[in-house]
């Protein structure tokens, strides 16, 4: 992969003399980022561009290539990919569009091109892209003429836009960040975008990586390669609208859109995802700050206001302003002018105007053990304190290292030395009160996601009758319907979960003695192929208290299917105990055609839908990350004994969950499922199922697809 | 009517009341127009079996009492009463629970409804009476999930706060329940504001849970604090 980053020789094919020609702004971008290495031109007629020859084709070029960027009419690449394959070269980026982005003949020209490329073993970035641009050693591929716009750093940005692509190589040079390699992906026809993320993990240039994304197709691909990073990864993943055509039978399904499939992975492999690009360039330059261990924070600021609105933020964010001891705020205030301000934390230095004791405040804060990190707000005038204040941030940027802990710098000053001070202090400024407190805190969730990650448990594997399970499924998988409510009550148990004791009946003297046997109060349920929606069909009686009225429900409830879903065909009654009432959880998961099998955990109950109160995760998963999902409900505090009420069972909950998380992953037939409700009791005293439904995928009912 | 509100808060003044009871307090509301559970306040359970019966079963009981506020939690509440024995054995375990604490015992219809609202009155320091709504259960307590106008207000403030609770698809038909009453609902919102406004006597006003039989929401319990 290096090669494709570092080639000697190259040639643009598809240049012209013509002023209106694309391709010759890829030989200008290859100039003016002063390539390392030798430049040739071919096209359709000699002529000469730039003082170089354009050959008519790679055949007369009188030199070995290692690499050809392609600007041609679609259906002239497969011909001309196969003479650079004849000539020796291996790589090419082939910029051109027109191929699967315009419908079945593109199709079948990527066909074409592809068996080209195999032929001859040459890889290929795109096609329909802007290629690469290398920053060490001048390689800069896209057509636009964009020059060379931004100067080499440590960032290196993969791109499924080259507009977006290159709006961000704005953004860099706005800030000041410097750039280390660039791809646009375009279609993706032969490199995969986890090709180019191995590529940069490994990469002694870059440190950071940026993403921009509008699909993933190999889900579980990019997360084992994003795992293994130690840079960090951020991406923006656009294009949220456009799910996939699936029909949703159960909640999990309907819950777990493909965009919410897409912020648990990228937690679960530690991409930090951003959705909006105003916010991008502090989120790239706030990761460059040492890491915030800790939520713990010291504020300083030289203008009151400014202090309020930082603790304001704090608040808002996850960073909690560190309470700082008397005597230390004492040794300050004792530099003040005038002694009006009493200080806390955030330290208010509006009364010293002393540039020098910042520093040493800013020196002792962080020494201190119980702060995690710093903002400093300086407000200054560039006439009055320009120098002094430069002179400072440096002191500022060194302790920051000395301590290994992040001070966020924020200025207020006039635009020249803003841009001066980004573009000279190698150190990230912020020019936004608010942002910068939001933005350290996203250093602190990365540097905590990550550690989280590392200390990962292996998912816990339970001994379960898989074999047993595997019949209730195939057994339903060669009738081509879903799993009828006994089977799915049974497939769970076989799983290890607990179900409210249930017996299936199928007549009325059966039903009644299931019901004596129970114990009354208990529920009945009609399971039918037919009828998946049972209560709609009055199908489900609950609180039947004695025998007589199982009777009438039986027979009522056998009448009004045969009334209201003639040709159903009733297997049985379950007749089930009632659960005592407690906390109703939805537990569920389904599988995603890019990440596979997904759980899901959430306020369950009748309104799950309008609560919409939960947390997914691409399984398999651990308990640590059970237990994590259930901290990110709403209903965490009701499950851990909100209002002086008794803790549930939040344990035996995780349980249950990776439990599914298991029987997803060791049944592929099954495409979606939910348990809901589900009841919490007390610490120690479980978790019940009082209901589920089990669907089958697509490929798992092939007679119905 | 309102004068009847005036005499119940100044008889509470005068017995150093800080909250009045839930019978009181929904006899405030009933006055100003707000839907109320029906129930009658009894003191012996030959009343009580009497109340029930002409109300209807199921029934509610409550121990009724100023001195207390959270009834679950000491067990001075019995739902579900379904017949005079019920009746009998609820009134004896209330009756045990509350040896001690003055009051009487609350004899309720059972308001059924899968859906909780809150509706309620504050008098904040800057600002005076606001009107608060929100949906009840989880969604008011956890969530925070609830909506704020300063006192007075119109019909179409009140249709306004429910459209910024999140959670307001649950007004909507769903899971095969009917839209709720949004004018009804309105009208009580309304008439908080006015309960603010009129009674200067009157701290707050939580009326929890406002609980929706078919599309009528129907306040069941209610807490008036006083200045």
């Amino acid at each position: 992969m290096r090669d494709l980053f570092y080639p000697t020789s190259v040639v643009v094919i598809g240049v012209s003399t013509n002023p209106t020609n694309l391709a010759r702004g890829i030989v200008f971008n290859l100039m003016e980022c002063r390539f390392k290495g030798v430049i040739y031109q071919v096209g359709k007629n000699p002529g000469i561009f730039a003082g170089r020859r354009i050959y008519t084709s790679v055949m007369d070029v009188p030199d070995q290539l290692d690499m050809a960027i392609i600007l041609t009419p679609a259906s002239t690449i497969p011909a001309i990919l196969d003479e650079c394959g004849k000539k020796g070269i291996r790589w090419a980026v082939i910029e051109s569009g027109g191929f699967g982005e315009f419908g079945e003949e593109g199709r079948i020209l990527e066909k074409q091109v592809l068996e080209v490329a195999r032929k001859w073993g040459i890889r290929f970035v795109g096609p329909n892209c802007i290629g690469i641009i290398n920053m060490e050693n001048g390689f800069s591929t896209p057509f636009p003429p964009i020059g060379r716009l931004v100067k080499r750093g440590d960032i290196s940005i993969i791109t499924q836009s080259g507009g977006v692509g290159i709006s961000v190589l704005h953004l860099l040079a706005n800030e000041g960040l410097g750039l280390n390699k660039f791809i646009s992906l375009g279609n993706m026809l032969d490199i995969q975008v986890e090709e180019y993320l191995e590529y940069l993990i490994e990469d002694p240039g870059t440190r950071f990586i940026f993403l921009y994304l509008e699909g993933i197709k190999n889900g579980r691909r990019l997360m084992d390669v994003a795992r293994r990073s130690q840079k960090p990864i951020v991406a923006f993943k656009a294009n949220i609208g456009r799910s996939s055509r699936r029909i949703a039978s159960s909640h999990s399904a309907s819950l777990s859109s493909d965009d919410r499939v897409v912020d648990a992975a990228f937690k679960q492999c530690g991409i930090i995802r951003v959705h909006d690009a105003t916010t991008l360039g502090n989120d790239l330059k706030i990761l460059r700050l040492p890491a915030m261990k800790g939520r713990n924070i010291a504020v300083m600021s030289r203008s009151g206001g400014h202090a309020v609105i930082a603790a304001d933020a704090c608040e808002t964010s996850g960073l909690n302003l560190v309470e700082l001891p008397r005597d230390f705020l004492e040794r300050i205030e004792a530099h003040f002018r005038a002694s009006v301000i009493k200080l806390t934390n955030p330290l208010d230095l509006g009364d010293l105007f002393d540039l020098e004791m910042y520093a040493r405040i800013i020196d002792e804060t962080l020494a201190r053990p119980e702060v995690d990190g710093m903002v400093f707000l300086h407000t200054f005038h560039s006439i009055l304190e320009g120098q002094a204040s430069r002179e400072l941030f440096s002191r500022v940027i060194g302790l920051s290292k000395k301590y290994d802990k992040p001070v966020a710098l924020y200025v207020s000053t006039d635009d020249q030395e803003v841009s001066y001070l980004k573009r000279n202090l190698d150190y990230p400024v912020f020019t936004q009160v608010v942002e910068t407190i939001r933005a350290l805190d996203l250093n602190r969730r990365y540097h905590e996601q990550k550690r989280k990650l590392e200390s990962r448990r292996a998912p816990t594997v339970f001994p379960v009758e898989r074999e047993r399970a595997n019949e209730i499924v195939d057994g339903a998988v060669a009738e081509g319907r879903d799993l009828l409510l006994d089977e799915s009550l049974k497939l769970l148990e076989l799983y290890g979960m607990r179900v409210v004791p249930w017996e299936l009946a199928s007549s009325v003297d059966e039903a009644v003695r299931a019901a004596e046997r129970l114990g009354f109060p208990v529920a009945i349920k009609i399971v039918a192929p037919e009828i998946s929606h049972k209560s709609d069909v009055g199908g489900v009686k609950l609180n039947i208290l004695s025998s007589e009225d199982v009777a009438k429900a039986v027979w009522e409830m056998e009448e009004l299917i045969r009334r209201k879903s003639p040709g159903s065909h009733i297997k049985g009654f379950l007749v089930q105990e009632m659960a005592k009432p407690a906390e109703e959880i939805i537990i569920g998961g389904r599988r995603d055609e890019q990440f596979g099998p997904v759980v899901l955990v959430g306020t369950g109950g009748i309104f799950v839908e309008i609560l919409r109160d939960f947390s997914l995760r691409v399984a398999p998963i651990s308990m640590d990350e059970a237990l994590e999902m259930l901290e990110e409900l709403r209903v965490y505090p009701v499950l851990v004994g909100a209002r002086g009420q008794e803790p549930l069972d939040v344990e035996s909950l995780a349980e249950t969950i990776c439990r599914i998380s298991q029987l997803l992953c060791e049944i592929p037939q099954i495409g979606e499922l939910d348990l809901n409700p589900l009841r919490v009791y007390g610490k120690g005293k479980g978790v019940l199922i009082l209901d589920s439904r089990v669907i089958l995928s697509p490929e798992g009912r092939p007679s119905l697809s | 009517m309102k004068e009847e509100v005036t005499r119940i808060i100044q008889a509470a003044k005068k017995d150093g009341q800080k909250t009045l009871s839930e019978y009181q307090s929904k006899k405030i509301l009933a006055a100003y127009g707000i839907p109320v559970a029906r129930e009658e306040l009894v003191e012996e359970l030959e009343q009580a079996k009497l109340a029930a019966a002409s109300i209807g079963y199921p029934v509610v009981l409550k121990f009724c009492s100023q001195q207390v506020t959270h009834k679950t939690e000491k067990g001075l509440l019995e739902v579900g009463i379904r017949d005079e024995d019920d009746l009998v054995e609820a009134f004896e375990r209330l009756r045990l629970a509350a040896q001690g604490i003055e009051g009487g015992y609350l004899v309720q219809e059972m308001v059924k409804g899968a859906r909780e609202l809150v509706i309620g009155m504050i008098r904040d320091p800057q600002f005076g009476p606001c009107v608060m709504f929100g949906l009840g259960g989880i969604f008011t307590e956890i969530l925070r999930d609830v909506s704020f106008r300063v006192a007075p207000i119109e019909k179409r403030d009140a249709l306004e706060m429910m459209e910024e609770i999140k959670g307001k698809k649950i007004l909507e038909a769903v899971r095969g329940m009917p839209p709720v009453d949004r004018d009804l609902l309105a009208q009580s919102l309304v008439a908080l504001g006015d309960l603010g406004m009129e009674q200067e006597d009157i701290q707050e006003i939580d009326v929890n849970p406002m609980i929706v039989r078919g599309d009528k929401p129907i306040a069941v319990d209610a807490l008036v604090v006083l200045k």
